[in-house]
């Protein structure tokens, strides 16, 4: 999208306009989805979280500053922090809810992955919830390191150090995993 | 560039260039084609990006949203308060809706005071008359 078309739209949401409001969600919506469903393993969480972000962005539309941000990374933080929030109440569910979990479990069903692509999912779940986001940001999103800093609100240092220990971790785990399909 | 730096930037972005720091990016192909040990960096790094590159996503429908919508009342005073990040343009609003019921008071008692031609009838003066107790007994029972 180019810089005025999306300065145009951010003015017309600001006052309110569904279409405008439609065309962000059209533009931006698969990255945001992608993004989503590369950090939250359960098929519905993913799909709230995405509805939740660009519902977030209606509510606090007049809080945007472009000057400040592209759309884009001012999105993708907001999907971040929700992705975050659920990750950590999952943790908290996960005790009452291993009954249900049984039968809702398994991103390769919910995604129709195919095996390879579960597998690298799993791998991705055993990092901590930042090493995921800064590989999916930097590796599957395609940011530079400077806007996928200012989308976990991290130093450029600090998410290369994310990075290089994510990929460590990840690299044990291909080893680990060698002999699984 | 050196070799530390190229290790960093090799084991945090892997072995793709199109994902290294951008200010960097020149520097370190160029280290790249002339160490050996960059090269062998390299290639250790493939293996976890062609491990990474298989996860794909099908595609998937957009949500459908429907937007909520503010009451009248809210959207109202959403207008009428002023926005503190851009004070001097809607300061007004506030002001605006202060001063209106002022404007409002003087234009209904200038119409009043205009409307001046009305003449009582007989039959409502004594009406009238007969409403008030400012006659005296003595006067009444002249």
């Amino acid at each position: 999208m180019v810089e005025d078309d999306e300065s145009r739209l951010i003015e017309e949401i600001r006052a309110g306009s569904d279409t405008a409001f439609r065309e962000v969600l059209d533009h931006h919506g698969p990255s945001i989805s992608n993004y989503v469903r590369r950090m939250i393993n359960r098929h519905v969480d993913a799909e709230d979280i995405v509805q939740d972000t660009f519902l977030r962005f209606w509510s606090t539309r007049d809080r945007y500053d472009a000057s400040r941000s592209k759309l884009t990374t001012w999105l993708h933080r907001i999907a971040h922090n929700l992705c975050i929030d659920s990750i950590r109440r999952r943790h908290f569910d996960d005790a009452a809810e291993n009954d249900l979990e049984d039968t809702r479990r398994g991103p390769a069903e919910a995604y129709a992955l195919t095996e390879q692509a579960d597998r690298v999912q799993r791998a991705l779940s055993e990092l901590s919830e930042r090493q995921r986001s800064a590989i999916v940001l930097c590796h599957y999103q395609q940011f530079s390191n400077k806007q996928a800093a200012k989308i976990l609100d991290l130093s450029v240092d600090a998410l290369e150090s994310l990075l290089r220990r994510g990929r460590e971790k990840l690299k044990q785990f291909l080893s680990e995993t060698i002999d699984e399909p | 560039m050196n070799l530390e730096r190229f290790t960093f930037i090799v084991e945090s972005y892997g072995s793709e260039p199109e994902r290294w720091p951008q200010e960097e990016r020149d520097a370190a192909l160029a280290f790249a084609s002339s160490s050996d040990k960059a090269a062998g960096l390299l290639e250790a790094e493939t293996e976890l990006d062609v491990f990474l590159a298989r996860f794909e996503l099908p595609e998937s429908p957009l949500p459908t949203i429907s937007l909520q919508r503010p009451a009248i009342i809210e959207r109202w005073l959403q207008w009428l308060l002023p926005d503190f990040n851009n004070l001097a343009q809607t300061l007004w609003r506030p002001t605006l809706a202060g001063v209106l019921p002022f404007f409002l008071g003087i234009g209904i008692s200038f119409a009043l005071s205009l409307d001046t031609d009305y003449q009582l009838t007989t039959e409502e003066e004594i009406y009238l008359a007969a409403m008030t107790d400012t006659i005296s007994e003595e006067r009444f029972y002249e």
